[in-house]
């Protein structure tokens, strides 16, 4: 999903429901010696936790840009 | 080279087997290739790039039955080879040959953390004039060389924006040929998924392929 600062606008407009939001796919093939990490998009129902309880959110999917994480109330919505 | 270590686009490969928890290494073995491989490195009589050339020159019919730590040994033993830290008989009897030299490697147990943990950085700290600049529309040239390139074959022709500047790196093709490191700036260029894979692509997607300023002209 996209993180990149200079392509914001796809999350600033208003939330919409799930099925109705545009997904633009960027594939990264790392070709160079640089690698990429995505910083993953905070859930919901996490206001308030620690840097260590949101550590334990983060999944390998979630830093590839392929899942995104949730709060263990919300299940796995990858 | 237009060899099979070249993957992207290629159909009737399966599905990605999705490796749960991947441990760093799945058997002492491959930790010993990945040691092997770096300490063998510390001679300095290659670099990173011959290392993955050497790679690509493995028979396709071996490449596609070898796992990926099995690919590092076949390299690493023709690299030795080729460059007399070992002999053929010595890879099989598994003791040095009579009367072999000693030699005494430069690369100690100390130096294992620092290289392990920093790595060997490719980014060259170098003044190198940029030929193109941030959305400037460029075109990967065409180019289908014997030897070793980091240009993957589906973006060769194809004309992409350039969306950002890495900075100034090593250039494999010429260094994996021992040919200097000719440093110059490498971008990351955007590409419709469109132009790349046509119609049955969706019209939203695109692509970020890592180029280097040699392998690109403008369009």
């Amino acid at each position: 999903l996209d993180v990149d600062r200079n392509r914001k606008s796809l999350f600033r407009r208003a939330p919409k429901p799930e099925s109705l939001v545009t997904i633009r796919r960027r594939f990264t093939d790392s070709t160079a010696e640089l690698r990429y990490l995505v910083l993953p998009q905070r859930p919901s129902g996490s206001d308030g936790w620690s840097e260590e309880k949101l550590a334990t959110l983060v999944t390998r999917d979630a830093m590839i840009g392929v899942a995104r994480i949730a709060t263990s109330s919300q299940g796995d919505r990858a | 080279m237009n060899g099979v270590h070249d993957m992207g686009g290629m159909h009737g490969m399966g599905a990605i087997a999705v490796d749960k928890n991947e441990p760093v290494f799945h058997a002492a073995w491959e930790g010993r290739a990945y040691g092997l491989t770096r300490a063998m490195g510390g001679w300095r009589l290659w670099n990173l790039d011959a290392t993955r050339f050497q790679r690509e020159l493995i028979a396709p019919v071996d490449y596609f039955r070898m796992s990926y730590y099995e690919r590092w040994i076949a390299a690493l033993r023709e690299l030795m080879l080729k460059n007399q830290l070992v002999t053929r008989t010595e890879l099989s009897s598994g003791r040095p040959d009579e009367g072999a030299a000693l030699r005494t490697p430069v690369f100690t147990a100390d130096k294992v953390p620092g290289l392990v943990t920093k790595g060997v950085p490719a980014r060259r700290d170098v003044a190198v004039p940029a030929s193109y600049r941030i959305r400037q529309r460029v075109r990967a040239r065409n180019i289908n060389p014997v030897g070793h390139t980091r240009l993957p074959r589906y973006a060769r022709g194809k004309v992409g924006t350039v969306d950002r500047d890495h900075g100034v790196f090593v250039f494999p093709d010429t260094n994996a040929q021992f040919l200097g490191e000719k440093p110059q700036h490498v971008y990351s260029v955007r590409f419709d998924a469109r132009e790349l894979w046509g119609e049955q692509a969706s019209r939203r997607d695109s692509v970020y392929v890592d180029i280097w300023d040699d392998h690109l002209e403008p369009a």
